[in-house]
């Protein structure tokens, strides 16, 4: 058999000018949407950043968004999830920022707040990262995470939101991140029992993923009102079980949701089209 | 007492009524009570529970609850398993039991290497288009370039992406050209993702994606007409008795706006007439009707050349286009039952229905039952005459 021809793709996949450990997959579309959009999709453990790139970057051309996708490299990101703690892992948070600097660069286009996705693991990392960058953030997508961290002050990150020194020099404005717009994504009737044998103990051993997240949504939701906050955060159940990023995007229609919750309509539909600025990739 | 086997899904420790799809809880049923007068039985059982010794667990049927049973393997089986090799890594293996059954002179109706052949897509069509190029868009083997995409497209406003060995229409690109960027549509279990104004360069890294290891085909797609506004295809289920082939055709349409007519992703059986009717007239309803009949007859006896005497069935998917001809776009080897019986089993049948089931599902059973009844009685006359 002839070997298979591979058409130059549309997603680019670079590697960070300050870090050659850092590498990324960046896509650009040709026809962007009048104010800037930066999607920023993160990979869960299985670090499958091609498929993320590839699969989300149909939707950002759609919505005139660009699309950035970092990959952590288990190596020297095993903790990612958690932003990277002292010992075990480098700083996943300040990655993305130089991550994300560079991209606009790239974009040729400045956005001071960027649409956080995470799916798994990478939601893990996306509702932290929004929990201490709440000012970076305009909208988190979290979806099919098997973890949370709670809006709660009293008990130590990750678990809470108060200071660790594992993570020097991070602080959680809560005020500020509860304001944060975010969709929480769940699949249909997953049993997952990931998690650690020790938290397994405590009785929480066969809650699923998606009671895990409605529990966090509720807690979100008991931060706002308490602080007199209109809540932003919203839960959806997709409609199909998770079985991973690939069949929740193509079957659950994950990216389809993400989407219209971040920017409403895909910029053809739009009823009345604004002039469209037109810029190639630098 | 003779049994055939009807080699299925099934498992011993429940009801078969119960846990077996309409299709083949009818199929058996309807096969039982038509074969009990030649003392014939049906004896349910799993592939995958076959002992090299030769016996299995399984079912027969009867009035009553079906009654669970372990013995010898049938010589004559009906084939109505589904996902037989991932089915058989649970048992003796595939190609083992493939082996197996050959060796002890065991007979599966349809034959797996049948099923392979039309399995695999890019084979069915090449075996098509061997008897007649014209009746078989073409298709290939997809490569994942941007080049194959604009050259099907260069041919034809629409092309299909498939995978090579897809069933029940999942996980099906459809791709068109627009005035602006292209259309893409994905079919999945029921679902759509709609795609439109991307480059092909995002389509193609998309689909590269989406398909992961998985090999595709790419086939220059049919313009259809259409019924109320909604796309359809004909079934034409060629039925063996054991003398001769016949036709029952089965329409399903689409739900509007949809690529697809296939009923996994929402598409309804339809009476053939009334559709074709609707679509083109009553004297050219008749003349399509022709030509699927003779196309169909051809195709049916052109695969039966590599398999003589075996095929009891062969479903062939049809697309008409704006000029009435008929073009195949899909073969099935196991099309189950004709018309409405996949739908609800045969316990919950409505008087209203009756007709249906005459048109399609006693046609096509009776037929089904004179084949396994020839091929059991075949051999033993054999065997007198040899005596004599």
């Amino acid at each position: 058999m002839t070997p298979p021809k591979r058409s130059r793709s549309a997603v680019t996949h670079r590697v960070l000018g300050s870090d050659p450990d850092l590498a990324y997959h960046l896509f650009v579309p040709e026809v962007r949407s009048p104010e800037p959009r930066l999607v920023v999709s993160i990979h869960g453990a299985s670090r499958n950043v091609d498929v993320h790139a590839k699969l989300l970057s149909a939707y950002a051309e759609m919505y005139g968004a660009s699309l950035l996708v970092p990959h952590f490299s288990a190596t020297k990101y095993a903790d990612f999830q958690r932003l990277g703690r002292v010992g075990r892992g480098r700083r996943a948070d300040l990655a993305l920022h130089r991550l994300v600097a560079e991209a606009t660069l790239q974009i040729g286009a400045t956005t001071d707040r960027f649409y956080l996705f995470g799916f798994s693991g990478g939601a893990q990392f996306a509702h932290r990262y929004a929990m201490a960058y709440p000012r970076r953030v305009a909208y988190a997508v979290i979806a099919n995470s098997g973890r949370y961290t709670l809006p709660d002050p009293e008990q130590t990150f990750p678990r809470g939101i108060r200071s660790t020194r594992k993570l020097p020099g991070l602080r959680f404005d809560l005020d500020a991140f509860l304001r944060i717009p975010m969709k929480v994504y769940v699949g249909k009737d997953i049993e997952a029992k990931t998690l650690p044998r020790r938290r397994r103990a405590k009785g929480d051993r066969d809650v699923p993923r998606a009671e895990r997240a409605r529990r966090w949504v509720t807690a979100m939701e008991e931060a706002c009102r308490s602080r007199h906050i209109d809540s932003a955060i919203t839960c959806e159940e997709l409609p199909d079980r998770v079985r991973s990023f690939r069949s929740s995007v193509l079957r659950g229609g994950l990216a389809e949701r993400a989407f219209q919750a971040m920017f409403g309509s895909p910029l053809a539909e739009r009823a009345e089209m604004p002039a469209r600025e037109t810029q190639s990739p630098a | 007492m003779t049994y055939v086997g009807v080699l299925c899904n099934v498992d011993v420790s429940a009801d078969p009524r119960e846990q077996l799809s309409p299709s083949v809880v009818n199929r058996a049923y309807i096969l039982d009570e038509l074969l009990a007068p030649a003392d014939i039985r049906v004896f349910l059982y799993c592939p995958k529970d076959v002992t090299a010794g030769g016996e299995v667990p399984g079912f027969v049927l009867g009035q009553d609850a079906p009654a669970a049973l372990r013995q010898p393997v049938p010589r004559v089986n009906a084939n109505c398993s589904y996902s037989t090799r991932r089915l058989l890594r649970q048992g003796m293996r595939y190609q083992p039991f493939k082996k197996w059954m050959q060796e002890r002179k065991n007979d599966v109706y349809v034959p797996y290497e049948f099923s392979e052949l039309v399995s695999n897509k890019l084979k069915a069509s090449d075996m098509v288009r061997s008897w007649n190029p014209a009746v078989h868009p073409l298709t290939e083997e997809f490569d994942g370039s941007r080049e194959q995409l604009e050259s099907f497209l260069g041919r034809s406003g629409v092309v299909f992406l498939k995978p090579r060995a897809g069933h029940k229409g999942n996980r099906i690109f459809v791709l068109r050209r627009q005035a602006r960027g292209h259309a893409l549509n994905y079919y999945d279990s029921g679902q759509i993702r709609c795609f439109t104004g991307v480059s092909l360069d995002t389509i193609v890294a998309l689909v590269d994606a989406a398909t992961g290891r998985d090999r595709y085909i790419v086939q220059e797609g049919i313009e259809s007409l259409r019924c109320q506004e909604a796309v359809f295809d004909v079934r034409v289920v060629m039925v063996h008795d054991g003398q001769s082939w016949q036709s029952i055709f089965e329409t399903r349409l689409a739900p509007r706006g949809s690529d697809l007519s296939n009923v996994y992703q929402g598409g309804s059986i339809q009476v053939p007439r009334d559709v074709l009717e609707s679509a083109v007239g009553e004297s050219e309803s008749r003349a399509i009707e022709e030509r699927l009949h003779a196309i169909s007859h051809g195709l049916a006896k052109h695969f039966e050349s590599d398999f003589p005497d075996a095929l009891p069935e062969i479903g062939f998917d049809f697309v008409i286009d704006h000029e009435r001809r008929p073009h195949v776009v899909e073969v099935n080897a196991k099309p189950g039952i004709a018309g409405i019986a996949s739908e609800r089993k045969l316990f919950d049948w409505t008087e209203e229905e009756r007709a249906l089931h005459e048109m399609w599902t006693y046609p096509h059973t009776r037929r089904l039952a004179s084949f396994l009844r020839r091929k059991v009685e075949v051999p033993i006359q054999k065997a007198g005459d040899d005596a004599a």
